[in-house]
């Protein structure tokens, strides 16, 4: 978190008027903010949580820094202003209120350089609430070429992704070195429309190396919570930290860089960190897969100076004992995902089935989902590990890992979706189709609890009644105000199924009956179905199951 | 200078991609970012000895060329040559702050490897005071060095500056009760555990802790009280809000517990 500098030393090319303009402004002749200055970066967004938000761009020569914001684009009514000279600016906000949707604008005292009704973030949920979340997640997306853009588009045509609540990084950012025109160019250009609504957490690969100088590099690109700002305990370093989002405790490692013994400071962190965790769910991130046969192989401890190894044999028990869920990596440009596993620490051909907590495919329409015992993370029960390395190209290899029930030599990136004690995972490929699909859920979970829906929020969508169903069930829910409501059906892969709703409807409650056909009229299979209430930039989730008509 | 294609080598294991440099070295023969890229995987491979001559060329090509005088270096104290690396050392010109940090870390580890543990200690120090952004791993090893010179107040210190500077990273503070217990620094160990119960409220390995450092100094009423405060925060605590690890604790309380009422 280098933030701003005084005095940037990047050298920038001046106009003859530039010139002119920058000996008035050190000779203290011309106020800074009078400088005309360009965008030439972001905005984007970092450190999401309840009552802030970090936001950043960059210009093309050094202004003061102002972010004003409102509850709606045409009333930005307060801003936070920073008056030191920079290139390079970063303004935390803070003092917003949890789970809202706010409009933005950056640029200086002087001067608007970015606004409008794509400037805009919703605050994370109140801590301790659960609210359904989405998560996009790119690996090895660095790439140059079509391939990449292909894998953005195919998400950004996927339902639900203008509602991603963050989106994360799984190193290897930008080929080959993570220069800043490398990043600038695969990383900020081209995710420049997502990058200013959806806040990004990265973590660091082999190829985004570290640059001497100032404003070149990974980590100065990027604004980690050390502290522990945004949940979880302080690391002291952007390269490994955690962070909290509504019933989830993410855990980012670094593979690349940091000390990966046992008890060096990232591992003594993280055992503590997840002591002090009580989020139901976990899932940790990290750049070297602990488990690949992809164009790397875990097994070879000559391979990436033996990361995947030390990663596999130190930081996976402590990770275990401390109820991890889910471990994402990247590295193998494949996609690869295991069963539900516990205890394998050696090479492959360690692998038996005493760690195998379910050997199922965890696809609800095939083996059925994987279950764990309880809504809080317990030790030892098992954990799903993915290398979905392959947002940028594909790179093969044998694929053929034992833990693993998918390998595919596949571009795409993976969506996750927690829902109170379901989390929803699927493999998307640059053509927009869903390669692999599991679940994990959470106290035998075919029930819908009440925690789906934030407790404390006055819009409220009830479970559905009956459920499961065969022929008709039936929806209630509650609106704070009069407004717009939409209330739809997805299916798990978030394909949209049929709309219930779709207009203005008066305060109070109501009630709406589906008879489990799609939109055309025509019955859908039997199977899981989310219902999903959107009304005044709130979202509220149930789940219900619809059986075979001939069984009910 | 003429450099290679983006990304022609970037993704390949080791061996491939060691290939494709050799390939792009052929073409580029005096190119030094390619020789340097070609030196820091070799060295990753486990080829150190390829990697120097890397670095060799390199400074034949620029002699002030400072990663590849510190790369040189880091091979030479690698293989044991501490002359050959202290050499390397002196003859490399000033880079920027990042790189004059990672200097003073290998001339700290030079050092270390001859049992300099003063001087390592003092290299060190220097990196840290002018490295824009040091990490906890750099603290924890000033921490290493002091108490390898049998100096466990000076590590102790080093950890709280590290603390401080850091924005009270957990892991040097454990690391520092960990010095204290082990050094009976028993007033240094429970300040640290004040500071972990202010953002581990109602922590039961906070306060189990607190028991290992009461016991360490033989303090047994007082270890014992705090022992029982953890697993009553346990016991307290609604099954389905406990952490994984306060299973594991309360057996090992019990366990401890059970033991010091044994008579």
């Amino acid at each position: 978190m280098r933030i701003i500098r005084d005095v940037p030393r990047r050298t920038v090319t001046h106009s003859p008027l530039g010139k002119l303009l920058l000996i008035l402004l050190f000779t203290g002749i011309a106020p800074a903010s009078s400088l005309a200055a360009n965008l030439t970066r972001g905005p984007y967004l970092q450190m999401g949580k309840p009552n802030g938000i970090t936001v950043r761009w960059r210009t093309d020569s050094s202004t003061n820094s102002r972010v004003q914001y409102g509850l709606t684009p045409g009333n930005l009514d307060h801003h936070v202003d920073n008056s030191s000279q920079t290139t390079e600016h970063e303004i935390a906000v803070s003092g917003l209120s949890s789970n809202t949707l706010y409009y933005y604008s950056v640029g200086s005292s002087s001067q608007v350089l970015a606004s409008g009704v794509d400037y805009k973030f919703r605050t994370s949920p109140p801590a301790g609430t659960v609210s359904p979340t989405r998560i996009w997640i790119l690996g090895d997306s660095g790439e140059t070429g079509q391939g990449p853009i292909d894998v953005r588009d195919a998400y950004y045509d996927y339902p639900g992704s203008a509602d991603t609540d963050l989106w994360i990084m799984l190193g290897d950012n930008a080929y080959s070195t993570g220069t800043d025109s490398e990043y600038q160019s695969v990383v900020f250009s081209r995710f420049n429309a997502f990058l200013r609504h959806c806040p990004l957490w990265p973590t660091r690969g082999n190829h985004d190396e570290m640059h001497s100088g100032s404003n070149n590099d990974y980590y100065d690109f990027f604004t980690m919570p050390t502290g522990g700002q945004v949940g979880g305990l302080p690391s002291g370093s952007e390269a490994y930290y955690s962070f909290d989002f509504s019933n989830v405790h993410f855990v980012c490692l670094d593979s690349e860089g940091s000390n990966r013994t046992a008890s060096g400071p990232m591992l003594s962190w993280l055992e503590l960190d997840l002591d002090a965790t009580t989020r139901p769910w976990i899932i940790a991130f990290w750049h070297h897969p602990p488990y690949t046969k992809g164009s790397h192989d875990s097994d070879d401890s000559g391979d990436s100076g033996g990361r995947m190894r030390d990663m596999r044999q130190n930081a996976l028990p402590i990770l275990e004992q401390g109820g991890v869920d889910l471990v994402l990596s990247g590295h193998s440009h494949s996609y690869e995902r295991s069963m539900l596993i516990d205890g394998h620490y050696g090479t492959s051909n360690t692998f038996n089935s005493s760690m195998i907590e379910d050997g199922g495919d965890g696809d609800p329409s095939g083996d059925g989902a994987y279950q764990k015992p309880n809504s809080v993370g317990a030790p030892h029960k098992g954990a799903v590990y993915t290398v979905a390395g392959s947002s940028g190209e594909t790179s093969g290899g044998p694929l053929n890992h034992p833990v693993m029930v998918t390998s595919l030599n596949v571009m795409g990136s993976m969506v996750l979706d927690v829902n109170g004690p379901l989390l929803n995972a699927v493999f998307l490929d640059s053509n927009g189709n869903i390669r692999d699909h599991f679940q994990i859920t959470k106290g035998g979970g075919t029930d819908t609890p009440q925690s789906f829906n934030s407790p404390n929020a006055g819009l409220s969508l009830a479970a559905p009644a009956p459920n499961p169903f065969s022929s008709q069930t039936s929806f209630n829910f509650s609106l704070p105000t009069a407004g717009h409501v939409r209330l739809v059906v997805f299916d798990v892969a978030g394909r949209l199924v049929a709309t219930l709703a779709d207009e203005r409807k008066s305060e109070g409650r109501h009630h709406v009956e589906w008879n489990g056909k799609d939109s055309a009229g025509n019955r859908i299979p039997p199977g899981t179905y989310f219902v999903q209430l959107e009304a005044n930039g709130e979202r509220r989730t149930q789940k219900v199951v619809l059986m075979d008509a001939a069984r009910g | 200078m003429l450099t290679a294609p983006a990304s022609v080598f970037a993704h390949a294991p080791d061996a491939q991609q060691i290939e494709r440099l050799d390939a792009e070295i052929r073409v580029h023969p005096n190119d030094v970012d390619l020789l340097l890229r070609r030196a820091g995987v070799l060295k990753e491979a486990g080829r150190p000895e390829d990697a120097a001559r890397d670095y060799e060329h390199v400074l034949a090509l620029d002699p002030h060329r400072v990663e590849a005088h510190l790369g040189q270096a880091i091979v030479l104290l690698d293989r044991g040559d501490f002359a050959a690396a202290q050499h390397a050392l002196d003859a490399c010109p000033q880079g920027d702050a990042l790189l004059e940090a990672q200097r003073w870390k290998i001339q700290s580890e030079v050092f270390r490897a001859q049992h300099f543990y003063i001087e390592a200690a003092k290299a060190l120090d220097h990196s840290i005071a002018i490295n824009p952004t040091p990490r906890p791993e750099d603290y924890n090893q000033r921490a290493d060095l002091a108490m390898a010179a049998g100096l466990p107040e000076e590590a102790l210190a080093a950890l709280e500056r590290g603390i401080a500077q850091l924005n009270g990273a957990v892991a040097l503070r454990w690391r520092a009760i960990d010095i204290a217990i082990q050094t009976q620094l028993t007033q240094s160990a429970l300040v640290q555990l004040d500071h972990l119960e202010e953002i581990m409220p109602g922590s039961a390995l906070v306060c189990a802790r607190r028991g290992d450092v009461f016991a360490a100094c033989g303090r047994n009423l007082e270890a014992n009280a705090a022992w029982t405060e953890a697993l009553a925060r346990i016991e307290s605590t609604p099954p389905s809000e406990r952490s994984p690890a306060d299973q594991s604790l309360e057996e090992r309380l019990r366990r401890d517990l059970a033991m010091e009422t044994q008579p």
